[in-house]
């Protein structure tokens, strides 16, 4: 064996003490190389595990967030419906309204208009009235005046006989 | 208060009743009226005075208006029908245009004239 390695120029002391020098670099590197580093590793393997987790359960979030928007977009355009709907029908009830008033008010002023037609027709039949009955009393004051005698006369005599009944209608009573 | 023309001619007629000479009672009626400031209202009285007068005799005031002077026998004709005791005022009254208006103790009117007539009719119609 010694003359193999002999043969070979590997000196079995030097073999020992590098075989010894490899291992306490084997160890060194071990303990401060190697065991940081895989702990590295394995912490940054759970960070990125746990990036990828968070990231599904952002994109869970996100696909929540969305259906929720989508549902409050709806309920929202559901809600503008709504309002739009009864805007609309206030909208025709205030028109009807208004119409109704406008309608009723046009009642009124054409009833007014009627009435103020009518007495204004009114006064001019009773102004026109007025002045037939001067006319009238007019012409039989002329007519009396051509013999007024004969008027009286008849008159005077009605006077009498009513004076007379009703002095023996009050002798009576 | 004021006394009022009937209440004067009351007076009046209770003082010659009690036996007051006539005289004196119009004396004491024209210092009342002096005194109250009622001489203005003399004509009144004197109406009221001959109201109670006639009325205290059975008559009736009667008031007859004409539209114009009445012919004798027209008037004669309403004086007939009443008595003595009546007392007949005459009055003219040209808006009657004619007949008379004949107002029987201030409360009975009996309307003759042709604008009473008329009156009427226009009423009516």
């Amino acid at each position: 064996m010694s003359q193999l390695f002999s043969q070979l120029g590997i000196e079995p002391v030097a073999l020992i003490w590098q075989a010894l020098n490899f291992i306490v670099v084997l160890v060194v590197l071990f303990y401060f190389v190697y065991t940081p580093l895989s702990e590295l590793v394995a912490e940054r393997s759970k960070k990125i595990e746990k990036g990828l987790e968070d990231a599904v359960c952002a994109a869970g979030e996100l696909s929540r967030a969305e259906e929720a928007f989508e549902a409050r977009l709806s309920e929202a355009e559901n809600e503008a419906l709504g309002v739009m709907r009864q805007a609309e029908q206030d909208a025709q009830a205030h028109s009807q309204k208004l119409v109704a008033k406008g309608e009723e008010r046009a009642t009124a002023i054409v009833a007014e208009a009627r009435t103020l037609a009518a007495h204004a027709r009114d006064e001019e039949m009773w102004a026109l009235e007025d002045r037939a009955k001067e006319f009238v009393t007019s012409v039989l004051a002329k007519t009396v005046a051509l013999d007024p005698r004969a008027v009286d006369e008849a008159l005077i005599a009605q006077a009498a006989d009513l004076v007379r009944a009703e002095l023996h209608a009050q002798k009576a009573a | 208060m004021k006394p009022r023309p009937s209440h004067y001619a009351r007076a009046f007629v209770d003082s010659i009743a009690s036996g007051t000479s006539g005289q004196a009672a119009r004396e004491g009626l024209v210092r009342a009226l002096a005194k109250n400031g009622d001489t203005h209202r003399l004509a009144q009285v004197v109406y009221e005075i001959e109201k109670i007068e006639t009325q205290s005799h059975g008559g009736h005031m009667v008031q007859m208006e004409f539209a114009r002077e009445p012919e004798k026998h027209l008037e004669s004709t309403l004086h007939k029908q009443f008595t003595k005791d009546d007392l007949i005022t005459i009055a003219l009254n040209p808006s009657l245009i004619a007949g008379t208006r004949i107002t029987l103790d201030e409360s009975r009117e009996l309307d003759l004239s042709l604008a009473g007539k008329m009156r009427a009719l226009f009423t009516h119609y």
